[in-house]
């Protein structure tokens, strides 16, 4: 595996640029993820049959369908009814949603699991429904989703790969620039390494929420 | 001691992983590998027109550049084995030994040819740039900030494009299919490419398209072939020549390039 | 031809590239996956951390650089071939961990009494281990190859024909993208949903098999 100084010093301010925007994307994206996950796990308790009906195709349909192919759903279908987002809009949105459903699914289980005593008893103080939410159950929940929650964020981190494919200049494009330009490997060499120490960083972040919320796995 | 085992045995994991290149590649020359197993393996990308395509009648892989390949290996009386890559993957299948030729719309450039031999070239195009109708005039009203180019990934145009209109955006696509598409949902503003597969995109897209009559570099294509294969190498310029000399050549260009082949110092020898 | 006879022709050959690669990349990552995970169950000294670098790095390394490594860098065949390749080294890395959380959460009296009638080592895997491991397994297994499925999508991006690259160029001759992606989501959704009622139906054979035995 090629590995030049020469090159990465370079392509350096590319390198740094694409890692810019894999991250900025990671986080938006990630931020974005978790509140419609929340939204989403919270309408789950709703009595209504057709919401929690939305709720469940919702995720049935964006866990079942690969996230490249909505994102090029976003991104060339979109313009066909006059739609048009920047490449780099579409791609946050597209993670976002694709993720949303997988936050969902993971708050929607810590919210169910959450003992229908809790509910009982602040409806007894006469709470609505979203102060019982809000109060009461969320911060539970969200607690015991951390350890989940993080493990979902790494898979972002991995998901903002796909955008080299819709014209975005990520971190998996400049190394692919790089080799169909100089025949080196030098490129991918380096994207391994930085992936690799973000996803460390990610569970040693991960590992340091799960002690400071002390949870009990 | 632990710690340097683990280092060993994982740094050695990886190198296999990774460097199965070392074992890929034939070190004898590739015409002496050619001639005793009787089939010649080439590369081409599918989908540009009239250089490698398929045909939507038959079904079978045709074009300018495919029929060169398949006289070539008929004088050499072998079979003739098409290999299809995306255009990023094309380079790569020579050098590591997939294929023994290119046959494909290879430009020739100095820093590629630091990797792989180039043959005599089979012709000389004009590359354009390809706008929606009535947008842009000329090429310097491409070079703007605001303009987004798009080329195929691993072609020239993007390095090319970096120096002759260094304002505006590039962006690379995977396939022509892709950027004809870009191009047509306004993802980009043009699309960079030699003039026949330019107007084979136009046609594709009919009355929505047209080219910048100013052109922005020429283009030469010519077949490839590794460093390990002199024989190889020898044969197809060869041939090339011998081909311009009889009159196979000048049936085939009128065929897909629709005009009469002059032989001047412009067109090749 | 009209336009929806060229989609129908195009997405249909890309379902069965599609329906070749799959069973072929499960098959080898299950193989692969359960003989890592029963390796590291074992705790040999070095081949442990060796290992265990192996999953750090596909649990880091996002698919579609691994996937254009290999491409570029091993000498195969095809495309198809680096494709499968890598969907399996992949995947098994996954598997692997789930397998090895399932034989370590398997009761230490099946080890001790499947040795105390003196089971050599693979008998006593084959015989006593894997088969209960199986069942509990079952749903995460499921899951991986939902996520598998959903990566053959990635492989289009290396000149592979299946479904997504051949909506691509059907869109070149037909341009109706809403509907074609549509469609190519539809199909994976067809396909996804399929193994999940397939595992279950499985899950229920054996939670019934598993009752009459009790």
């Amino acid at each position: 595996m090629d590995f030049s100084w020469h090159i990465i010093k370079d392509w350096w301010p590319n390198i740094l640029h694409a890692l810019g925007i894999t991250i900025i994307v990671f986080i938006v994206a990630g931020i974005l993820s978790i509140f419609l996950g929340l939204t989403l796990g919270a309408l789950s308790t709703s009595n209504k049959k057709f919401v929690t009906a939305g709720v469940r195709t919702y995720i049935s349909i964006f866990r079942n369908t690969p996230l490249l192919v909505q994102l090029f759903f976003l991104f060339y279908g979109l313009p066909a009814v006059g739609i048009r987002m920047s490449p780099f809009t579409t791609g946050i949105l597209g993670i976002a949603l694709n993720e949303g459903a997988f936050m969902a699914e993971i708050f929607r289980g810590n919210i169910q699991s959450i003992d229908r005593g809790d509910w009982e008893a602040a409806r007894t103080l006469a709470l609505t429904r979203f102060q019982i939410l809000y109060y009461v159950i969320l911060p539970q929940a969200i607690r015991d989703s951390i350890p989940a929650v993080t493990g979902q964020l790494s898979i972002i981190i991995k998901d903002t790969s796909l955008l080299s494919l819709i014209m975005i200049v990520d971190l998996t494009r400049v190394s692919n620039q790089i080799y169909t330009r100089l025949f080196d490997l030098t490129g991918f060499s380096v994207a391994l390494i930085l992936y690799i120490l973000m996803n460390i960083l990610m569970t040693s972040a991960s590992k340091l929420a799960e002690k400071r919320f002390q949870i009990r796995r | 001691m632990k710690k340097f085992w683990l280092t060993m045995t994982s740094v050695l994991l990886a190198l296999v992983l990774i460097n199965g290149s070392v074992f890929a590649g034939d070190s004898k020359d590739a015409l002496d590998k050619i001639v005793k197993s009787g089939k010649l393996v080439v590369a081409t990308e599918l989908g540009t027109h009239p250089w490698a395509y398929k045909d939507p009648k038959t079904g079978k892989i045709t074009g300018f550049t495919v029929e060169l390949a398949q006289m070539f290996a008929d004088d050499l009386g072998v079979e003739l084995e098409i290999k299809t890559y995306e255009w990023a993957g094309i380079i790569p299948s020579l050098l590591t030994g997939k294929v023994d030729m290119l046959a494909a719309c290879l430009t020739r450039t100095v820093p590629r040819s630091a990797k792989l031999m180039y043959a005599e070239p089979y012709v000389n195009m004009p590359g354009q740039v390809l706008v929606r109708k009535g947008e842009f005039k000329d090429l310097d009203s491409i070079n703007t900030k605001k303009v987004v180019l798009t080329a195929t990934t691993g072609s020239v145009w993007e390095q090319i494009a970096e120096k002759r209109l260094p304002k505006s955006t590039i962006r690379t696509n995977a396939t022509n299919a892709d950027n004809a598409i870009a191009l047509q949902t306004r993802r980009a503003d043009g699309y960079l490419n030699d003039k026949l597969q330019l107007v084979a995109a136009m046609n594709k897209y009919p009355g929505q398209f047209e080219l910048i009559e100013q052109p922005l570099a020429w283009d030469s294509f010519a077949f490839a072939i590794r460093y390990d294969s002199f024989k190889l190498w020898n044969t197809v310029n060869l041939y090339m020549r011998l081909i311009k000399m009889d009159g196979r050549y000048g049936e085939l260009f009128k065929k897909y390039l629709g005009y009469e082949w002059v032989p001047t110092s412009e067109t090749g020898s | 031809m009209n336009e929806y006879q060229v989609i129908f022709n195009f997405l249909g050959a890309g379902l069965l590239e599609v329906l070749g690669l799959i069973p072929i990349c499960i098959i080898f990552s299950l193989i692969l996956g359960a003989g890592i995970g029963i390796i590291q169950t074992l705790r040999i000294p070095v081949i442990y951390h060796g290992i265990s670098c192996y999953l750090i790095f596909m649990r880091g390394v996002p698919p579609l650089l691994l996937l254009l490594i290999i491409f570029f860098v091993a000498g195969f065949d095809s495309a198809r071939v680096s494709a499968i390749f890598m969907l399996s080294f992949y995947h098994a890395a996954y598997i692997a961990e789930i397998f090895r959380g399932g034989i370590q959460s398997l009761p230490r009296g099946q080890f001790e009494a499947s040795d105390s009638i003196a089971l050599r080592f693979h008998q006593k895997m084959t015989y006593v281990i894997i088969p209960q491991v199986l069942r509990t397994i079952l749903p995460a297994l499921t899951g991986q190859y939902i996520i598998l499925i959903k990566d053959t999508a990635l492989v289009s991006a290396i000149g592979v024909m299946e479904i997504l690259y051949n909506a691509r160029q059907a869109m070149q001759v037909v341009y109706r993208p809403l509907l074609v992606y549509f469609l190519v989501a539809l199909l994976f959704y067809i396909l996804c949903f399929s193994l999940e009622c397939l595992s279950s139906y499985f899950e229920k054979r054996l939670m019934l098999e598993k009752g009459l035995n009790q």
